[in-house]
This record gives structure tokens, C-alpha cells and sequence, in this order.
């Protein structure tokens, strides 16, 4: 499975990489990027089968980079991996196209709760 | 309508949950200013109409404590960090996210607009196009205690 994560904090992106492995999801090709517009690079590069981004990023946010692979015409699974927990931001989110939410900090138990649909299906 | 500073649980809980261990923050009485605690780090506090209304800030002690703590560094390389004038990037990135966890406790509280916080910098570079950071209008500071070679620190919030 090829799970592409995006995040400007390489710190984030490395203990998700772990959180990853303590959840018991094993098995997984990483891709990273730092912002938005990378991820939608590394999209059309590596066609992930899962794609899990922050939400406030320099250069592209993570609801920017969303709409950018829905409109390309991805339908990758989505989620938002932030510290935002606004009812607004989930809502506006949730009509451009994502699948699943994640608060940081991420817990295996909350990474793996989330995931567990779309690993079963891949 | 001013823009209100979250409580000492707040922050501690915060903070706790994003490090997965305790972290025994105690509110400072005194509030020096930048200059008196040396080196420090900022993120700035933007709301959704991109304008500066807080900012979360940490001198090098308490700094190298939250990120060492954040990276699972043993107390040598925070030794090591202490001797350093300043952070290197993967502390910084670190504290960043520190610093972007902290957000939320800002959030949380009652009547506040919704904040995003922009990556942390030295605030001697972040100060010259945030003068308001010179004179703020409410603050509150927490201590850090002091373990090994790093110092007792402050962690620092304030609304423009």
C-alpha cells in the first residue's frame, strides 16, 4: 500500500511514520511532501492509495491541495491529519471531498480507528 | 473585544497530550522582557482574516525541553542542545508543531477567534514586522523547570 503523507513539519510526517508501525500498519510505501502543491506532485507521480495532510501548510493549504486531486480526478481516499477542530473547517472538508479526520496528536488507537476502512478495502 | 490567554491547566494539558508524558508547568509571576530572556522563538498567531492577534513564544531553555522532549531525545543530547546559542532545524521544526499544538488551547477558549499559527522563528527575526510584540496587551508566562544542563525556561503567550 502507498500512503502519501502531507505535512510542512518533518517532525509530524516522521512520528506518523511511526504511529504508522505502532498501530500495526505494516507493509506501507511512504511518500512525502511538505505542502500542498508538492503533494499534488507527488499525487501524479506515485498514485497513492491513501493520502493523509495537514491543514495549515505554506504555499498550498491541506483544503486547497483536496479540491486540487478531487478536480484532477482522484478519488484516493482523503484525510486531514491536523490540529483544527472547527465544525467549519471539518464541514467544508467533508464537501470538497474527505474521507476521514485525525486530531493531533495522533494516537495509534485514533490512526487506526480511522484507517481501518480503507486498509480492509486495499 | 480583546483576545483572551488560555489558563495554566490549558496549556499543561495541551501540552501533556501532545508529549505523552506530564509536564510540570508552573505560572511565572514576573514577565522580563525579550531582551532580558535572551534568545527566543515566536509563532505568530494569524486569524482567518490573516491578521496578527497573538503569539506563542519560548525562550531556548524551555524550548530545547518541549522539542527534546517532542523528538524523545535523551538528557545528553539536550545537554548538548543547551550549550548551542540557539535550535537547530529539527528542534525548531519541532516547536513549531509545539507551538501549532498550542493553537488549540487558544481555540478553546470562549469568545476567541479562530487562530492558525505560522512556523516559529527567532523572534529577533520575526519582531521587525510584528513591532506590537514590543508592547502587548495581555500575557501570561509559564515556567518550565530546569533538568541537567537546560535551564529552567519560559513558554510565553500574549494577544496583540
Amino acid at each position: 500500500m502507498k500512503v502519501l503523507l502531507v505535512d510542512d513539519s518533518r517532525t509530524i510526517r516522521t512520528m506518523l511514520k511511526r504511529t504508522f508501525r505502532q498501530a500495526g500498519l505494516d507493509g506501507i510505501e511512504f511518500f512525502e511532501a511538505g505542502n500542498g502543491k508538492e503533494g499534488v506532485a507527488a499525487v501524479d507521480a506515485h498514485k497513492p492509495d491513501l493520502i493523509l495532510s495537514d491543514w495549515n501548510m505554506p504555499e498550498m493549504n491541506g483544503l486547497e491541495f483536496l479540491k486540487e486531486v478531487r478536480a484532477s480526478g482522484y478519488k484516493t481516499p482523503f484525510g486531514f491529519v491536523t490540529t483544527e477542530e472547527g465544525v467549519q473547517h471539518k464541514a467544508a472538508a467533508r464537501t470538497c471531498g474527505a474521507d476521514f479526520f485525525v486530531e493531533k496528536p495522533v494516537t495509534a488507537e485514533a490512526l487506526g480507528a480511522a484507517l481501518a476502512p480503507f486498509m480492509a478495502k486495499s | 473585544m480583546g483576545y483572551n490567554l488560555p489558563e495554566l491547566k490549558a496549556v499543561a494539558d495541551n501540552l501533556n497530550g501532545l508529549l505523552g508524558q506530564a509536564v510540570p508547568l508552573s505560572e511565572a509571576k514576573d514577565a522580563p522582557s525579550w531582551d532580558e530572556l535572551g534568545c527566543t522563538y515566536a509563532s505568530l498567531c494569524i486569524n482567518d482574516k490573516n491578521q496578527e492577534v497573538a503569539a506563542i513564544l519560548a525562550d531556548l531553555p524551555a524550548a530545547i525541553a518541549l522539542a527534546g522532549r517532542m523528538l524523545m531525545l535523551p538528557q545528553g543530547a539536550l545537554d548538548e542542545h543547551a550549550a548551542a546559542p540557539k535550535l537547530d532545524e529539527s528542534m525548531l521544526d519541532a516547536l513549531s508543531e509545539i507551538f501549532n499544538n498550542l493553537t488549540k488551547a487558544l481555540n478553546r477558549v470562549a469568545g476567541n477567534p479562530h487562530i492558525r499559527s505560522a512556523a516559529a522563528r527567532q523572534t529577533s527575526d520575526v519582531a521587525p514586522s510584528a513591532s506590537w510584540l514590543g508592547e502587548v496587551k495581555a500575557r501570561r508566562d509559564f515556567v518550565t523547570p530546569g533538568v541537567g544542563a537546560v535551564a529552567s525556561g519560559r513558554l510565553v503567550v500574549v494577544a496583540r
